[in-house]
């Protein structure tokens, strides 16, 4: 009785295993990829992507950058109604990752479903590596704004 | 159990005596002072949100319907006979202890050799304006017409009425009462007095620069008289979760205005509330012309990026609901972004959270930092006079108290 209760519950504490270990595989400190100061714009328009100063309190899971009110670092899929086209639900899907390089690579999309058919209506692209920030955002069919900074100074140097 | 039910009742009559008694003196002077709106229809709550405007003194009418309310007080259906709103149908609000009417019993061509005896509100056959102030919000708010039920409920339902109404406006009083520097010459007074004290301190315009556009009107006008949007906005920024931000009684920032008002210290209570209406009017013309459906594209037409996403309305707020979501907008701005109720509170959620950071700072203390609304950002004159052909500070400064 004991080891048919074990052999039930076995594939089920498996499969918590492996989902829990891929969280965790998810979860990034953003401390290794993001030092808190100020940066510098290198390339992109300057009216839209602006100065950027990042304090040590703004890093977190939820980060403001520039323009940009929310860049997550956690992998979701969340499902909108329709409010563009009739009977045509938004998706919107975070993906986080680190590259080759070891720099961790956010990409973000928000699409439109229409019968089985998915239109896209924003692609985001955040790589953060230490001292570099790069952001690229697509406003479909426009071709992408791409915001590059590099870190100038740590917020204790500029006081 | 009957002796405890009796008991119950005994307690219920005893307190509603007390309640009636407590509510008989100045409360009720406090309470419904000053206000004067225009309706479609004969619901005098907030929520309704059926104001059309304001009616000014001297604002004639012929009385077409009445309304009896749970307090005992009543709403007018008038047409207007004459002013800006000459000929139209238009629901007024009258309570009988602190009228903002004057009732006749004439008709109203007699009105100038009249004997001006007040007539019992539910026999007068016209009515006048008789208050200086125009009205910001409605003194009958949660108030509806009476149910059939009768004894003890409508005691109670009255009574809760009464409470509720009492509340909020003495939470106003109290707001407007706080301490400044130097105190205004009315010390002790309510919200609504100092509105009308504010009306009078917009300057002219003197350029196109600090000319607000005639489409502001719905909001407050260049003399700085409330529109019915004026009204709603009003009614956000004096909401209990954001009023203590938007009026500086927060410990650690006193001015949350900062350079755009650096003598709001100065200000009474209803006056800060005008700073900022003014100063959100003059955003929403920078923004978009005071255009409650206009869309705010990403791009220009040369094709340099704008913003981040479309953005609608007079403030330009995120216009898709699944945008606001992901941007953590909350609750305050969940639903159909074309309601200009809707702009109002998620603008004023949006600033208290963001540009305030819940009162612990004031708008330009950190220019650099994020903040929703580019002109917030780049709030000096010198920065507008050189760049910026649609500037804020420069229509800002019209609002003399200020400055």
């Amino acid at each position: 009785m004991f080891l048919k209760r074990i052999l039930r519950i076995l594939p089920w504490l498996f499969i918590l295993g492996i989902g829990a270990s891929t969280a965790a595989a998810n979860e990034y400190d953003m401390n290794e990829f993001i030092l808190p100061g100020k940066y510098k714009l290198i390339s992109g328009p300057r009216e839209f992507c602006g100065k950027l100063e990042i304090a040590k309190s703004d890093i977190q899971k939820d980060l403001a950058i520039g323009p940009w009110p929310s860049i997550k670092a956690e992998s979701f899929t969340h499902k909108y109604p329709a409010e563009i086209e009739k009977g045509c639900p938004i998706l919107v899907e975070n993906k986080v990752s680190q590259d080759k390089a070891g720099n961790l690579v956010i990409k973000f999309s928000r699409s439109e479903s229409c019968a089985n058919k998915v239109k896209p209506l924003k692609r985001i692209e955040a790589n953060f590596k230490k001292g570099t920030i790069e952001i690229a955002d697509t406003i479909y069919p426009r071709p992408p704004d791409k915001c590059v900074w590099k870190f100038r100074s740590s917020a204790q140097e500029s006081k | 159990m009957e002796i405890r039910h009796s008991g119950k009742k005994i307690l219920t009559i005893a307190l509603s005596l007390f309640l009636l008694v407590g509510f008989a003196g100045n409360e009720k002077y406090v309470e419904l002072s000053g206000y004067l709106n225009a309706r479609s229809s004969g619901k005098f709550r907030s929520i309704d949100q059926n104001v059309l405007g304001v009616l000014n003194k001297g604002t004639r009418g012929e009385i077409l319907d009445r309304k009896l309310m749970k307090s005992g007080n009543y709403g007018y259906k008038i047409e207007v006979l004459n002013g800006a709103r000459k000929g139209q149908k238009v629901w007024v609000y009258y309570n009988k202890s602190n009228p903002d009417l004057a009732l006749y019993d004439t008709k109203p061509q007699e009105w100038e050799d009249i004997y001006r005896a007040p007539a019992a509100p539910e026999a007068a056959a016209g009515v006048e304006a008789i208050r200086e102030t125009p009205a910001i919000q409605d003194p009958a708010e949660k108030e509806e017409a009476p149910s059939a039920g009768n004894g003890m409920e409508e005691v109670q339902d009255n009574l809760k009425s009464m409470v509720e109404d009492s509340a909020q406006s003495a939470n106003k009083i109290l707001t407007s009462m706080r301490p400044a520097p130097k105190p205004s010459s009315c010390s002790s007074c309510a919200v609504e007095s100092n509105i009308s004290q504010a009306q009078i301190y917009i300057a002219s315009a003197t350029h196109i620069s600090n000319t607000i556009s005639n489409s502001c009107d719905k909001l407050m006008s260049n003399k700085g008289e409330l529109g019915p949007d004026g009204q709603i906005l009003y009614n956000a920024l004096t909401d209990p979760k954001y009023r203590n931000t938007f009026l500086g009684a927060k410990p650690k920032f006193s001015n949350p205005m900062g350079k755009f008002c650096p003598r709001f210290e100065q200000l009474s209570g209803g006056q800060r509330i005008m700073a900022w209406m003014w100063y959100l009017t003059s955003l929403a013309d920078v923004e978009s012309t005071c255009d409650p459906r206009v869309i705010h594209r990403t791009h220009l037409a040369s094709g340099a990026r704008l913003n981040p996403d479309e953005g609608i309305g007079y403030w330009a707020m995120e216009r898709y609901q699944s945008v606001r979501s992901e941007n953590g907008r909350g609750s305050e701005c969940a639903g159909d972004m074309r309601s200009v109720s809707l702009q109002a509170r998620c603008t004023v959620s949006i600033m208290h959270k963001l540009s305030l950071k819940n009162g612990t700072r004031s708008l330009t203390t950190a220019v650099r930092d994020r903040n929703y609304w580019g002109p917030v950002k780049r709030y000096t004159e010198a920065y507008h006079q050189r760049k910026n052909p649609k500037p804020l500070m420069p229509r800002m400064k019209r609002f003399s108290l200020c400055f």
